[in-house]
């Protein structure tokens, strides 16, 4: 596969993830914090088909056994004991459950779906964050040059040398876990290789004529970074950014993962692998799935990033 | 030679000292009072309240605390963990051991591994090998530790059981003589060490392939090779330490990886050290510990990236040649 293949393939991935995300609301899937009937549905492995009966207004009721009566009604088994259907109108079916359901009998298929809302947003708004902090800070350092410039350098060479996980764990333990925090803080430990990439390439644009033309002319400091020497460092920055995202969402799961993340019942990737960590023996679908997922989207924008590296 | 340790260590100073601060200024940035932590959540009367302060030495204003935060922390003395009941130092100074353990270890799989697998691609570069081993590294490289974790307990331990999966000691083992003991440690940290080493190890075998694909191309290369060498003699003694040096200057920039992969791999396969330490104490509300802990992690990765450059001035002579010059 060439690297033009490989990169489109990934931008498939990600766009396909990105549909599915901002399609969920409309998908046909049960609701992926419900627990149905945790008796019946707990840990069906994938593919799993289960008796039900649904009544006239739509609602869903999980049995592990259907019969026939005698007299032409109809009874459920769930666990050791026999009812019989009283109300009309309820009708036998089969439920099918295509990745399994986790211990308290919740659908996989759809928290999978869901949780990819929840981690795609939480690494898209990250790798945001981190690109606007690290380029502000690398496009401040490289046009102001001098004192600032070094300051602001030798700060982001030190921000990089922490353990970020330390420190996130730290922030975690000081600030209430919410998506809105999960965003900032992995944003805000990982604006790092943006603030270099960026001061690199403000520093190679700096001296050229249409810079210096540009201040003749009487640009302000602003106008001069936004408008003249930041539009140099976007194609860095777009590469950059796509990169961050995997980083970013990896980070979140990590931190979900570790119970200081977009904090239950909301599904996010992360969280559903802690999830099923302590079914692993017995259940092993249930941090399979997300596992999978999180590697191909950051397969996937490690790839499309290849790629934008190559074209420029 | 000497000159450049000295020089690392002075500019890690700064550094330590910039953590200290960031750590001090975020939980004083941090929504409630310390002594909140302390109390839980239950009701306190305002002069148990203010007792509790006094004592711990909340009530007196950040610049002083801040101070002696720092003097202390220069002498040692980092505190007494809240959840634990012993002094923080003594804390950590139990959970170093298998932290430092299980990062060498992952460090020992990371270069042999990376450099292995690397030199292989470029024997069979085109091949199916090749780009085989190229689809896994990229894979194993992106995805998440914790999750690789419970994929290798899965498999290793579980569905295979070669590895014991979890903790870092047999039952019983507290009895046993200390190379017995030691040799159950070792054990135990195989999966671990794998799980944080494969990861990194894809990442210079990746790199390594490009730089030996690069260094294969070279004049002294070809004049090797021109001499009669064997094919093993021109990969093994002289592409690869020409091939060498970016790869050791990766391994020590991803020693901040390492560190924080660690934490992740620690609580996974409840391995006694530094991660599974820090985490309980985030979970404990035990914030002494916490700052203490992501404080001696940023020691052992500036420590880390200078052995990293001690190790790369000693593999290229160039690179000391250069320091020395542009003194």
């Amino acid at each position: 596969m060439s690297g033009a293949v490989r990169a489109r393939a990934g931008l498939a991935v990600l766009a396909a993830w990105g549909a599915i995300a901002l399609a969920a609301p409309l998908l046909p899937l049960r609701d992926p914090n419900a627990q149905p009937d945790g008796l019946v549905l707990r840990t069906l492995p994938p593919m799993s088909r289960v008796d039900a009966l649904v009544a006239t207004d739509g609602s869903v009721r999980y049995a592990h056994e259907l019969r026939r009566d005698p007299d032409g009604g109809l009874s459920f088994r769930r666990g050791e004991t026999w009812t019989k259907v009283s109300e009309p109108g309820v009708t036998p079916a089969r439920a099918l459950f295509v990745l399994g359901t986790d211990s308290y009998g919740r659908d996989l298929l759809s928290r999978l779906v869901w949780g990819a809302r929840v981690s795609l947003v939480a690494g898209l708004l990250a790798a945001l964050v981190a690109v606007v902090i690290g380029g502000s800070v690398g496009l401040v350092a490289g046009l102001a040059g001098g004192r600032v410039d070094a300051i602001l350098m030798r700060a982001t060479d030190a921000a990089l040398a922490i353990p970020r996980l330390f420190l996130l764990l730290l922030l975690a333990a000081l600030f209430r876990p919410s998506l809105a925090t999960t965003v900032v803080l992995v944003g805000a430990t990982t604006w790092m290789a943006a603030a270099r990439l960026v001061h690199g390439e403000v520093l190679s644009v700096r001296e050229r004529d249409f810079v210096a033309a540009a201040r003749a002319a009487g640009a302000s400091p602003v106008r001069l970074g936004l408008r003249h020497v930041l539009p140099h460092a976007a194609a860095v920055l777009g590469v950059e950014a796509s990169l961050r995202l995997g980083q970013a969402v990896l980070l979140e799961a990590s931190l979900s993962f570790l119970g200081l993340g977009v904090p239950p019942p909301a599904a996010s990737w992360g969280g559903l692998i802690a999830d099923g960590r302590d079914r692993l023996l017995d259940a092993w679908w249930i941090a399979t799935w997300p596992g999978i997922a999180l590697a191909g989207v950051v397969i996937a924008a490690s790839l499309v990033a290849d790629g934008a590296r190559r074209r420029i | 030679m000497l000159g450049l340790v000295g020089r690392r260590l002075l500019s890690g100073i700064p550094l330590v000292l910039g953590v200290v601060t960031l750590t001090f200024l975020l939980v004083e940035a941090a929504p409630g009072r310390p002594v909140d932590l302390l109390l839980g959540d239950g009701p306190v009367p305002p002069e148990t309240r203010a007792r509790i302060e006094a004592a711990y030495g909340l009530d007196r204003p950040p610049l002083a605390r801040y101070l002696t935060w720092i003097g202390h922390a220069a002498r040692g003395d980092l505190g007494w963990s809240l959840s634990r009941g012993r002094p923080v130092s003594r804390v950590l100074a139990d959970a170093l051991p298998p932290t430092l353990g299980l990062a060498a270890g992952a460090l020992a799989v990371e270069l042999l591994l990376g450099v292995a697998v690397g030199a292989c691609q470029v024997i069979r570069r085109g091949g199916a090998l090749d780009a085989g081993l190229s689809v896994a590294g990229l894979v194993l490289a992106s995805a998440p530790t914790f999750w690789l974790g419970l994929m290798a307990i899965l498999l290793l331990a579980v569905a295979v059981p070669v590895f014991p999966p979890s903790s870092a000691h047999s039952i019983g083992a507290a009895a046993w003589s200390f190379p017995a003991r030691l040799a159950d440690g070792v054990w135990h940290g195989v999966l671990p060490a794998l799980v944080l080493g494969v990861p990194s190890a894809a990442v210079i075998a990746r790199f390594l392939r490009a730089g030996l694909a690069t260094a294969l191309d070279e004049g002294f290369v070809l004049a090797a090779r021109a001499r009669g060498a064997s094919r093993l003699r021109v990969l093994a003694a002289h592409a690869l330490p020409a091939a060498l040096g970016p790869v050791i200057t990766l391994a020590g920039l991803q020693l901040p990886m390492l560190v924080s992969g660690a934490l992740v791999v620690e609580v996974v396969f409840g391995w006694p050290g530094m991660g599974r330490v820090t985490y309980d104490a985030v979970l404990a509300s035990d914030l002494p510990v916490v700052l203490a802990a992501v404080l001696l992690a940023t020691v052992l990765v500036v420590a880390g990236s200078l052995l990293a450059d001690v190790g790369l001035a000693l593999a290229d002579p160039r690179v000391r040649t250069h320091r020395a010059s542009s003194r």
